[in-house]
């Protein structure tokens, strides 16, 4: 039986700073996961994980790498506690 | 303190422009990731779970109140005003921007600092004593021997791609401030007996570690004389070099091929090794020798009274400041000084971290009442080696105005812990808040002091960078379904005695934590013998049932360690 695939997005640091950043609509990277855009399936995964290669080509992130979210209520919110502290651009205190 | 010579300074001034011009080639493209990656990190840059963060080496942990004001200064600029003091002596800042990374490593030469082989498998930043040079209990200056290892170390050719990174503790005293027994290296200067009576030498121990694999180090020559301690060195990183693993990174470290040998094998083959190494080209002239101790020459100090009214009046009157002295004021060598440590550690606050301001006012200790000179523990506290009695009011009224006089040196809040996954990119659970959570639930003086000398420390994953493994009480992060948990250790020791921790049983979700430290104290309080009965000694007694029986309940089975999923 085929796996359920797990809604994803694609995060990176930026290349220049280092800051945390997610692959949005319109092929920008933004800071704030919940403007990130959503991998439903593994089709649009590779679409985006397409998008992020050209950007680590063109030298404006580096890290790149999926990760699984919950977009169950919404906004997509990162299940890991790494990448929610991550998504949150600081420490937790 | 050391200074750099015209060579030291040519070099690390080339190495900033060589990063600068290989930052400028990543940014244009030229270098991939892959390719720049190694050479950064050889620079010291990381990068982590929010930037990129900047290891400064910090060497055996000594600075200068010009290179702590400098360090404030790069933390101002190009970071966010304050930095993170760590296991091994060094600083971290947070928050670099690659873009400024340069700049801020020219900062760093500007003070005879860098921030080269803070990663990667190479030698790494030689420890030491913190109290070394200033204590009673010191046979030799160990700063020495640990300038001339770094000299020695630096851009090694033979020894920059070891099998994995390579750490060298070392202590001139009498009672282990270093943890040598937990370091890859580790050496303790011993006066010799025998047909070596009247010289001064090392004691070697080899193959201590942390990690997944904890270690402590065998002994691997009771005495070497001083001045062969280069070749000595060299022929054993030799053995290493050669045999130790390279198929598999969590078999790397030297402390597995000595337990795979056997240490006297180990040992026969650095002989052996040592037998046919030209020694005199490696060896240290003794020319060379003074021109380095030179220094470190003892300062010149007349030794003063050892009682002064005002400091026991002040002491009767205010218990805080009393407390201060009794917890973090130790001998010095020399009558009328005092060794003070100043701690980074008030409850409730970031274990290690200090602001730009706090540096810059140690910086104004140190060179108003201290000679200049500041010490970094591998406990993330500082330590002004030198300061005279009758200046201790005065450096502990500005300590106190600058947030860093809590009187709690080796007491349960003075907690080592490593940044965790509020920071780190291979932890597996936050430590920064379950050391705030233990540090306030004992934050009342009083009750931390009547417990007595208590270590505790937190790893946010098994690499053990907050040396959970050595702690008296030890907390591991672990990643249990998808939620950080807590692994309790108890009986670990980085002293004399060293000791690694035995797994009490099953972890506690992080709410449970500071909990089940408090249960795990008062079983301690209840059968303590006497207050003099420290808590690793009434654990080697009691044995960990009794621990067990308070935090699981009566029916935990004795004496199993219990693996995780660690």
């Amino acid at each position: 039986m085929a796996k359920t695939f797990m809604p994803q997005v694609v995060t990176a640091n930026r290349l220049r700073v280092g800051d945390v950043v997610y692959l949005g609509a319109d092929d920008e990277w933004v800071a704030e996961l919940a403007r990130a855009a959503v991998a439903k399936d593994a089709a649009e995964l590779a679409a985006l994980e397409a998008t992020a290669a050209k950007a680590v080509e063109l030298q404006h992130v580096v890290g790149v790498y999926a990760i699984d979210i919950d977009a169950a209520s919404g906004a997509p919110q990162a299940r890991s506690v790494k990448e929610r502290i991550r998504a949150a651009h600081g420490p937790s205190v | 303190m050391y200074r750099y010579d015209e060579f030291d300074r040519a070099f690390v001034t080339s190495r900033v422009a060589q990063f600068r011009d290989q930052v400028g080639r990543r940014l244009a493209g030229d270098l991939t990731e892959d390719q720049f990656k190694p050479l950064r990190l050889q620079n010291g840059l990381y990068l982590q779970l929010h930037a990129y963060m900047l290891r400064i080496a910090i060497p055996y942990g000594v600075l200068s109140t010009r290179q702590m004001r400098q360090l404030a200064f790069i933390a101002r600029k190009w970071d966010r005003g304050w930095g993170h003091f760590t296991t091994r002596q060094n600083l971290q800042l947070n928050w670099t921007r690659l873009v400024d990374a340069p700049d801020m490593l020219a900062a760093l030469a500007e003070v005879d600092m860098h921030a080269i082989q803070t990663s990667g498998n190479c030698i790494r930043n030689t420890t030491a004593d913190p109290y070394a040079g200033v204590a009673p209990d010191e046979i030799e200056d160990p700063r020495v021997w640990a300038e001339v290892i770094r000299q020695w170390s630096t851009i090694h050719p033979e020894f920059t791609f070891l099998p994995r990174k390579f750490k060298i503790a070392i202590t001139g005293a009498a009672e282990d401030r270093a943890a040598i027994a937990f370091h890859d290296i580790g050496m303790r200067m011993v006066k010799g007996r025998g047909e070596n009576a009247g010289k001064t030498g090392f004691a070697v121990y080899v193959g201590g570690g942390q990690g997944r694999t904890p270690y402590v180090a065998l002994p691997l020559n009771e005495f070497l004389p001083k001045e062969r301690l280069l070749s000595f060195l060299e022929a054993t990183m030799r053995v290493y070099n050669l045999h130790g693993r390279r198929d598999n990174i969590y078999k790397a470290r030297i402390k597995i091929l000595v337990n795979a040998l056997g240490v006297d094998e180990f040992r026969r083959q650095v002989m052996a090794e040592w037998a046919k190494i030209d020694a005199p080209s490696i060896d240290l002239p003794q020319a060379e020798y003074q021109r380095i101790a030179k220094y470190f020459a003892p300062l010149a100090l007349a030794p003063e009274a050892n009682d002064i009214a005002d400091i026991a009046a002040r002491r009767r009157s205010e218990a805080g400041f009393d407390r201060w002295v009794r917890r973090n004021v130790m001998a010095h060598k020399t009558a009328g000084y005092r060794i003070v440590n100043i701690s980074l550690k008030e409850p409730g606050k970031i274990p290690g971290d200090a602001t730009s301001e706090q540096m810059e006012a140690v910086a104004d200790l140190a060179e108003r009442f201290g000679h200049d000179e500041i010490r970094v523990t591998y406990q993330q506290n500082l330590v002004l080696p030198t300061v005279a009695l009758k200046d201790l009011a005065a450096v502990y009224d500005a300590l106190v105005a600058n947030g860093l006089a809590t009187g709690n040196t080796e007491l349960i809040t003075d907690i080592i812990a490593c940044p965790g996954l509020d920071y780190c990119s291979l932890a597996n659970a936050r430590s920064i808040p379950i050391a705030q959570s233990i540090a306030l639930k004992f934050a009342d003086a009083a009750k931390a002091e009547s417990i007595g000398s208590l270590r505790l420390n937190i790893s946010g994953c098994i690499n053990a960078c907050g040396h959970h493994h050595a702690g008296n009480i030890g907390v591991l992060g672990v990643d249990k379904k998808g939620t950080e948990h807590y692994q309790i250790t108890l009986g670990g020791s980085p002293k004399d005695d060293a000791a690694i921790g035995d797994i009490l049983g099953p972890s506690f979700p992080a709410d449970e934590v500071a909990g089940v430290i408090e249960k795990i104290v008062d079983v301690y309080l209840e059968q303590r013998v006497s207050p003099s009965e420290e808590f690793l000694a009434a654990y080697r007694r009691l044995g960990a049932q009794p621990f067990k029986a308070a935090i699981y309940g009566a029916d935990v089975s004795t004496g199993a360690r219990v693996a995780e999923e660690v």
